[in-house]
């Protein structure tokens, strides 16, 4: 069967190795060996996190702090959204920008108090995420550091109706006081109600032995472990754009519809112009799509309004458990939901419909 | 007696008609199957040409030719059922064919073969 040895390269993270004793089938990303699913598939962990509980190891995921007297203005000066916004103890969506409105990573903030920040960002995109804002750092001298403490700590999602009654049991603790996008301590974890999934759940934090302990506990209780494969499509049915897909270097937040995480009445932030021209005058963006034809989307497919080629899809799937094939595409802005196109799959044409892009 | 390919294919030729079909091995590696690409009745494809595609989850894999030959019949219950890959693809072949030349099975692997670097 499959080779168990770590391929040359790639990092673990803590749960590596009880991962690989629960059955994981591993895969390289983002610089890190991670399951893809474990024994029953993908499909069986997607329902669980729609109808029970799963846990994701999400220890791959970069932390980096930033503090110091001007990080809250530092930050606000690279990211699209406005930091100023949240109160301690609360977390905010944001997207890192290049000048040209292109992204450098999207993450969640973390905000511990006045000027000290948690970004959770993308694996692969953590060191080109450092560079970056310690270039930034050195060019404007913001009164700020930027540290990366990824290394420190484990962390996983526990996400689905039940992930609460769950977490309350391995924790021995009520987690109810902890709303939507907010955190606290709890016994040596920081715990976030958060996620990737579109259900309710909590991302927890902690070092890696405790992170350990508290999967093999949430196991015993029947959360079911889930690999990066239903991670992405839980992610797509809802509607959540996932970097290098429906958001890119290439691809702005504001062609991908993101504009609730965007502050454009903040004075300055990197991409800011870029943005604004992109919002007046607009000629690319994200749609959903249904396939009315038997099939799959994948990512590059080519799509097309009789022979011009108009776009191109991003992110394409079968919803687990359903024959519902869906996908999101960049695609010129001159259609308008209800429309059909075709999708060119292995020299063949398939039928599209746009729509919207949350497929729940 | 079933011939393997290193593309995971199989084929098992049976008097003057050969059935084609996905190793278990290739279908557990690509997890859950959700959409099979089959060609029509009718069709030709000399040996190592693609002749349709699964769809898993994640990916889409090609399918290729362990050998050339004229389509005769295709699964027809993987249109509806896709899944019935993952129970055992062995079992439940892609497509059969005829005019086939038997000297094509010559450099494919016997299961044993096929298996040992798995």
């Amino acid at each position: 069967m499959a080779n168990k040895e770590v391929p040359f390269g790639l990092k673990i993270t803590p749960l590596y190795e009880y991962l690989q004793n629960q059955g994981g089938s591993f895969t390289g990303f983002g610089g890190y060996y991670m399951p893809v699913n474990f024994k029953e598939g993908i499909i069986s962990e997607h329902q669980a996190v729609r109808n029970d509980s799963g846990l994701f190891d999400i220890s791959h995921m970069g932390e980096v702090r930033i503090n110091g007297n001007e990080a809250a203005k530092f930050l606000n000066y690279v990211s699209s959204n406005n930091i100023n916004k949240i109160s301690d103890n609360q977390l905010q969506y944001h997207i890192i920008l290049q000048e040209d409105g292109g992204v450098v990573d999207d993450l969640i903030v973390y905000k511990f108090k006045e000027n000290d920040f948690w970004l959770i960002c993308n694996a692969s995109n953590k060191d080109i995420l450092v560079e970056h804002l310690g270039k930034i750092l050195d060019e404007k001298k913001f009164d700020a550091r930027v540290i990366d403490e990824s290394d420190a700590y484990a962390a996983i999602a526990i996400q689905g109706p039940k992930s609460q009654e769950k977490l309350e049991q391995a924790l021995s603790e009520k987690l109810d006081d902890i709303k939507y996008m907010r955190f606290k301590d709890v016994n040596q974890f920081y715990v976030s109600r958060s996620g990737y999934t579109g259900e309710d759940g909590f991302e927890v934090y902690g070092s890696p032995a405790n992170i350990l302990e508290i999967t093999m506990k949430l196991v015993d209780l029947d959360v079911k472990l889930c690999g990066l494969g239903s991670r992405d499509t839980l992610r797509f049915e809802a509607g959540l754009p996932l970097f290098g897909h429906e958001m890119s270097n290439y691809i702005s937040p504001v062609q991908a519809g993101m504009n609730f995480a965007i502050d454009f009445n903040k004075e300055e932030f990197i991409g800011k112009e870029a943005l604004v021209a992109q919002r007046e005058n607009l000629e690319e963006k994200i749609y959903g799509m249904e396939l009315l034809d038997r099939g799959v989307l994948r990512q590059g497919y080519p799509i097309y309004d009789g022979e011009e080629n108009v776009g191109y899809i991003t992110s394409g799937f079968m919803i687990p458990g359903t024959r519902n094939s869906y996908a999101t595409g960049l695609i010129k802005t001159n259609y308008k939901n209800g429309d059909e196109l075709e999708v060119e799959v292995r020299n063949r044409r398939l039928k599209v419909r746009l729509r919207n892009k949350r497929f729940l | 007696m079933i011939y393997y390919t290193k593309t995971d294919e199989w084929v098992k030729v049976e008097g003057n008609k050969a059935t084609i079909g996905l190793s278990n091995y290739a279908v557990s590696e690509l997890g859950d199957i959700v959409f099979v690409e089959l060609p029509q009745v009718g069709d030709e494809f000399s040996k190592g040409e693609s002749f349709g595609a699964v769809e898993s989850v994640k990916a889409a894999s090609d399918i290729y030719m362990p050998i050339g030959g004229k389509v005769t019949k295709v699964n027809e219950e993987l249109e509806d059922s896709p899944e019935a890959l993952n129970e055992d693809s062995v079992v439940n072949y892609l497509i059969e064919i005829e005019d086939f030349d038997v000297e094509e099975l010559e450099g494919l692997l016997q299961e044993d073969e096929y298996l040992k670097d798995k």
